[in-house]
């Protein structure tokens, strides 16, 4: 929810093609505080919200997730999750892709999980990329 | 690192309903002499305000302890649109009662969270075309 990717995400959801489509700009949009992070998590409610209310309610086949770095709710930002910018990277791209994991084991039948990584770098300038899980 | 970058004092709670994407981003270019700009946080989840009259802890631990005491948050934007499928007992899209949802949020997220410095209420209505159109609810006590 960090307002920091408003700009890039939408930039990267309408010019950057990912793989075999693009991602429609009228997508539904679950913003919660850690993002993927609460998937980690099998009784929370973001998966709730996936399994019954997006899949079950609203015909969602396609998930993409949105990691980024220096995020406040790992408890304090980039200090709390590596010594250096480098270090935190890969803390949330590890993060990324076991929440990947997480969704895919649930079996809900999506079609796709789309892995997208924010890089927030200590300039403020925010690279968004597509990651192969 | 300077993290003065990595805050901002506006949060958008709103639901996930994906008509909302353009019109929110449209009513915030078309009103930025309200203080609000693109730099706030989003909080999507389905039903938004409705969500937040029916599950008030939950709604409680969203604001107070993650927007306003982790995230330094002192103005919010709520959003309702009309044609919301969140369950809930009002099913009725008159101006009237999804007004008053709005009213009925809004009186809670102040009492709940008197440190917040403004609320602003939103109200997402279709027009002919299906498109979602913003415009601001004003309660005359802001």
């Amino acid at each position: 929810m960090d307002f920091r990717l408003n700009g890039p995400l939408k930039d990267f959801i309408m010019y950057r093609h990912h793989g075999k489509e693009r991602v429609p700009h009228d997508h539904d949009l679950i913003s919660v505080p850690g993002g993927p992070k609460d998937l980690l998590d099998p009784n929370s409610r973001l998966f709730r919200d996936i399994e019954d209310i997006s899949v079950a309610m609203r015909g969602v086949t396609k998930v993409m997730l949105v990691q980024h770095t220096d995020c406040d709710a790992y408890g304090g930002g980039r200090e709390k999750c590596g010594r250096d910018e480098g270090e935190d990277n890969l803390f949330h791209l590890k993060e990324l892709c076991k929440a990947g994991e997480a969704l895919r084991a649930r079996n809900l039948g999506l079609e796709d999980i789309l892995h997208v990584f924010a890089h927030i770098e200590d300039s403020g300038r925010v690279v968004v990329m597509a990651i192969d899980s | 690192m300077d993290n003065s970058n990595a805050r901002s004092r506006w949060a958008v709670i709103r639901c996930v309903d994906s008509r909302l994407n353009l019109a929110i981003h449209h009513f915030i270019s078309m009103n930025l002499h309200l203080g609000i700009t693109h730099k706030y946080h989003q909080v999507s989840v389905h039903g938004g305000p409705l969500q937040m009259i029916t599950n008030l802890s939950a709604m409680k631990k969203l604001v107070v302890d993650t927007l306003v005491i982790s995230y330094g948050v002192t103005k919010i934007m709520i959003v309702h649109h009309v044609d919301c499928d969140y369950p809930h007992p009002i099913r009725d899209d008159s101006l009237k009662a999804n007004t008053s949802i709005l009213k009925h949020a809004r009186i809670l997220l102040k009492q709940t969270t008197p440190e917040l410095e403004e609320v602003l209420m939103v109200f997402a209505h279709e027009m002919d075309n299906g498109e979602f159109v913003c415009r601001l609810v004003d309660f005359g006590d802001n």
